[in-house]
């Protein structure tokens, strides 16, 4: 069976930031870029330990070295900095995963994204604050994430191509397949986050079966 | 804490009729419960005051149940029972490939008659989240996906490489799962979403090379079959 997921990855799709204006290219990023990605950094870390409200603007700041005032050039205000840090952290994360399940057999794809999805988690404190469901106002916004919808094109082109080479069953329609791996892939890194516990063996290995048997082809 | 729904009382006429005053109590207590602690959460209702409303002593309901936490265990797991039993009936007529789907749309158009259930799936009370997995009432759900998948077998609507036990496992995994994403997101009707879910259910159950799904309109692409 062909690695379906060695597509899932798109060359240079390394980057977490959505607004740089020139591309990924880190070398000829500007000092206002790089001074930007440094505010969410800390952000990010800060926002993932002690929460919204927890953490003030002034102490993102300082520990990047400037003022309030010069960090509200980058950023509107708190609000507008705390979504920017969810997108930077959560997408981030997405572009993480993809990278890791590549190799990984397309019998195992779901199961191996939850896995990789949770054992990443600790070096992205925000999105982990908002599955583990500690900002509820932010969790609605994660499936309008453009790295969600960047990895569910990912999946149906990687679907698309697979059926084309006759390793999985051609009778469903790729995109609306994708759309729904997004949706039970996102609820079972809920449940496998805010249960404390990952699913017993005989829930995984359904799971598996499950998804076994939706794409392979027939004969 | 063995399943209740073997024992659901109240569902024949005759049960009725035996159910002893003490089961007749247990379950008013479970009632009250269900809607003290699903509308006001695990700290701030009181055993005393479940049991004033139901008529008792605060000792004479811990006749009934150890703790404050035994009955809120037991509260969560009679008004899950009572959910699934619903989405069950909700379920009889429909075709094997498209059961699962729509049991979840019925549990998310039943949630506002299950409080306690939306409050713990809104994740409210997080330790009872962790006990969630493995709630008694959830084998009750397992046990019917996997026998109307058997039925499925039989008649030809379900491909008979599959085995039931296995994916209704899965199923539940994934209901449940999705359950949770569903009311912390509250997107439930993100129509994109819910026909994808509908379009994985159907690609595993549905035989290969059998052409009577549903949503076999939507692969226009794809050679077609009658």
């Amino acid at each position: 069976m062909t690695d379906l997921v060695e597509r899932l990855v798109e060359p240079g799709s390394g980057t977490d930031s959505d607004e740089g204006a020139d591309g990924a290219d880190e070398g000829r990023e500007t000092k206002g870029e790089r001074t930007r990605r440094r505010i969410l950094e800390l952000a990010i870390e800060r926002f993932g330990s002690r929460g919204y409200r927890g953490t003030s603007v002034s102490e993102i700041a300082r520990s990047a070295g400037l003022t309030q005032a010069a960090a509200y050039a980058y950023f509107d205000n708190k609000e507008a900095l705390f979504r920017a840090s969810v997108d930077a952290d959560a997408g981030g994360m997405i572009d993480e995963v993809s990278a890791l399940v590549t190799g990984t057999g397309i019998r195992e794809l779901i199961p191996s994204l939850v896995v990789h999805a949770v054992m990443v988690l600790p070096s992205h404190p925000l999105a982990r604050r908002i599955l583990a469901g500690m900002e509820p106002d932010e969790v609605p916004r994660l499936v309008e994430l453009p790295a969600l919808s960047r990895f569910s094109d990912l999946v149906a082109g990687a679907l698309t191509q697979a059926q084309h080479d006759g390793d999985v069953r051609s009778d469903f329609e790729p995109d609306v397949l994708a759309a729904g791996i997004e949706s039970i892939v996102m609820g079972l890194l809920f449940t496998t986050i805010q249960s404390g516990s990952s699913a017993t063996a005989r829930h995984i290995s359904g799971v598996v079966e499950a998804f076994d048997l939706m794409i392979r082809p027939p004969g | 804490m063995t399943s209740t729904y073997s024992e659901d009382i109240g569902t024949l006429p005759e049960d009725a009729e035996r159910a002893t005053k003490g089961e007749r109590t247990r379950k008013r207590l479970l009632e009250i419960a269900i809607a003290r602690f699903g509308d006001r959460g695990y700290r701030a209702t009181s055993v005393s005051e479940i049991a004033r409303a139901a008529g008792l002593t605060q000792a004479a309901a811990y006749a009934y149940f150890n703790s404050k936490e035994a009955l809120f265990d037991a509260a969560v797991d009679a008004d899950a029972d009572a959910a699934i039993t619903e989405a069950v009936a909700q379920g009889a007529g429909i075709p094997p490939n498209e059961l699962v789907p729509m049991l979840l749309i019925f549990f998310i158009g039943n949630l506002e008659t299950h409080p306690l259930v939306k409050r713990v799936l809104g994740g409210h009370e997080p330790d009872a989240l962790k006990r969630l997995i493995n709630l008694p009432a959830l084998a009750h759900l397992t046990d019917t996906i996997a026998a109307r998948v058997r039925e499925g077998q039989s008649t030809g609507q379900v491909r008979s490489d599959l085995d039931a036990e296995a994916f209704s496992n899965g199923a539940e995994t994934i209901i449940l799962s999705l359950m949770l994403s569903i009311v912390q997101v509250g997107s439930s009707t993100e129509a994109r979403r819910q026909m994808g879910v509908l379009s994985i259910f159907d690609a595993v159950l549905r035989p290969p090379q059998n052409g009577s799904s549903p949503l076999r309109g939507a692969t226009a692409e794809q050679a077609s079959q009658p």
